[in-house]
Formats: C-alpha cells, sequence, structure tokens
C-alpha cells in the first residue's frame, strides 16, 4: 500500500466515523428541548415557600387559590373542534 | 353616407359587442376549469386548504393553553412539595396530604398523556391531502373530539381536586400547626 493511498484511507474512515457520530446525535437533538413529551414534569419551582406560621400558610393557600383560579375548563372546551368552528 | 345607415351600423356594432361581452366569463371559465369534475377537485381543495387553517390555529391555541396550564400545575404542586416538607420537619402528620399529592400528580400526568394523545390526532388530521380527507377526516375528527372530551375532563378532576382535597389538606396541616403551638 502506498503512503497516498494509506492518507486516503485514514481520511475516508475518519469521515465514516464522523457522520455516525453525526447521525447518532441526530435523533438527540431533535426530541430535545421540545418539551413536548406529554410529562407533567417534577421539575422544582423556582419559587421558594417558607412557612414560619400559620399566616404563611394562609399566604399560600391564597397563592394557590389564585394560580388555579387563573386557569379556565374552557381552555380545552370541546365545543373548539365542532363543524361550525372547523368549517367542514 | 345617409344618417339612417350609420344608424344601422352603429346598431350592429353595439350588437356585436354585446355579444362578445356575453360569451366571455363562459370562454373563461371553460378555461380555468377544464370540466365539472376539475372543479369540484379545485373547490374541494380550497375547502380543505381553508379547515387546515383552522385547524393549526387550534393546534396553536391548545399548544399554548397546554403550556400554560402545565407550568400552573408544576408551580403549584413543588410549592404544596415544599410545604409538606417543612411541616414534616416540624413533626406535623403529613402523611395524607402526600398520599393526595400524589394522586393529584397523577391526575396531572394524565391529562399531558391525554393532551399528546389528542395532539397527534389533530396533527394526523392536518396533514392529510384533500383527496385523502374525503374519507378520513369524519372518524379522525370523532376520535380528536372523544380525546378533547378526556382532557377536558382532566382539568375539570385536577381543579376541583385542588379545591375539594389538597386545599383542605392543607387546612387541615395549619390546624395541627396552630394546635402544636408552632403556629404563631
Amino acid at each position: 500500500m502506498t503512503k497516498e493511498s494509506a492518507a486516503k484511507r485514514a481520511f475516508s474512515t475518519v469521515l465514516l466515523v464522523l457522520a455516525l457520530a453525526a447521525a447518532a446525535m441526530l435523533p438527540a437533538s431533535c426530541g430535545k428541548g421540545t418539551g413536548e413529551d406529554g410529562s407533567a414534569g417534577g421539575e422544582r419551582s423556582s419559587v421558594k415557600v417558607e412557612i414560619e406560621d400559620t399566616s404563611d400558610i394562609d399566604a399560600l393557600i391564597k397563592d394557590l387559590d389564585s394560580s388555579i383560579g387563573s386557569l379556565s375548563d374552557e381552555d380545552f372546551a370541546p365545543d373548539q373542534l365542532n363543524d361550525n368552528q372547523l368549517g367542514w | 353616407m345617409k344618417g339612417t345607415q350609420i344608424k344601422s351600423i352603429l346598431v350592429v356594432a353595439l350588437a356585436a359587442a354585446l355579444m362578445i361581452a356575453s360569451l366571455a366569463p363562459a370562454a373563461l371559465a371553460q378555461q380555468e376549469g377544464e370540466n365539472p369534475r376539475e372543479r369540484v377537485s379545485e373547490r374541494l381543495q380550497e375547502r380543505w386548504e381553508k379547515v387546515q387553517q383552522r385547524l393549526e390555529l387550534i393546534i396553536t391555541r391548545f399548544e399554548n393553553n397546554k403550556e400554560r396550564h402545565i407550568k400552573v400545575y408544576n408551580e403549584m404542586k413543588a410549592k404544596v412539595q415544599q410545604l409538606l416538607e417543612q411541616m414534616q420537619e416540624k413533626g406535623l402528620d403529613v402523611s395524607k396530604l402526600s398520599q393526595d399529592l400524589a394522586a393529584w400528580d397523577e391526575m396531572i400526568r394524565r391529562f399531558a398523556s391525554d393532551y399528546a394523545a389528542l395532539m397527534e390526532t389533530l396533527k394526523k388530521l392536518c396533514s392529510l391531502e384533500a383527496g385523502e380527507a374525503e374519507q378520513e377526516f369524519r372518524p379522525l375528527i370523532q376520535e380528536a373530539r372523544e380525546q378533547l372530551r378526556k382532557v377536558h375532563q382532566d382539568v375539570m378532576e385536577i381543579r376541583l381536586f385542588y379545591q375539594k382535597t389538597i386545599r383542605s389538606d392543607i387546612q387541615d396541616l395549619r390546624s395541627q400547626l396552630e394546635g402544636s403551638g408552632q403556629g404563631t
């Protein structure tokens, strides 16, 4: 084997390894960062809760009531897929 | 040339112009849609494109709503979890809240999973070609409606579970804290 052909073979091996590495990374990058896996997640909130006494619990209940109150069941109202909404 | 001759020429010219004008739209229509079947197909295509646009809007709206719901639920869960840990450190009985928090988490996961199934169906619907839509729209939209009903039910259950159970557990801990003498 000449020096030239050995160099060509080494170069094509490197290219093949790079291509395989890129192919292996592709599915991971497509699935990453979308956050659409449907998991509800269990990550901790950045909001810190400090409970010293009952007034802190009262404040927490008020805060939680307000959070749940900010969401509407109608965001997923079944009539949004009616024929007249879709025009079919 | 006599006046009557000029008048006759003008009348003939006017009649010819009117005839040409009345024939033009028909000729144009014949050029555009060569036959009735093609015209029906064009109309179906246009109609389906409008339905697709509406579906895309609905999908975007649902995605935004889902993100908002999940974010709020996760923040609420994290706050309740912190409360639970701190009350446990104070020696209070947090077993009921711990059990109910796990059940609530399960409900939120079910919502996310039912939502993902709905999205899959809606995206499948949206990717249909006009010709396929004629056959496949009805069964797929029925499936999506059923899935949306489930998602709606999940959201109501999550809210009700907080209002009837989690909130009551927290109030119970408040009473425990007060009774333990650590409440003030």
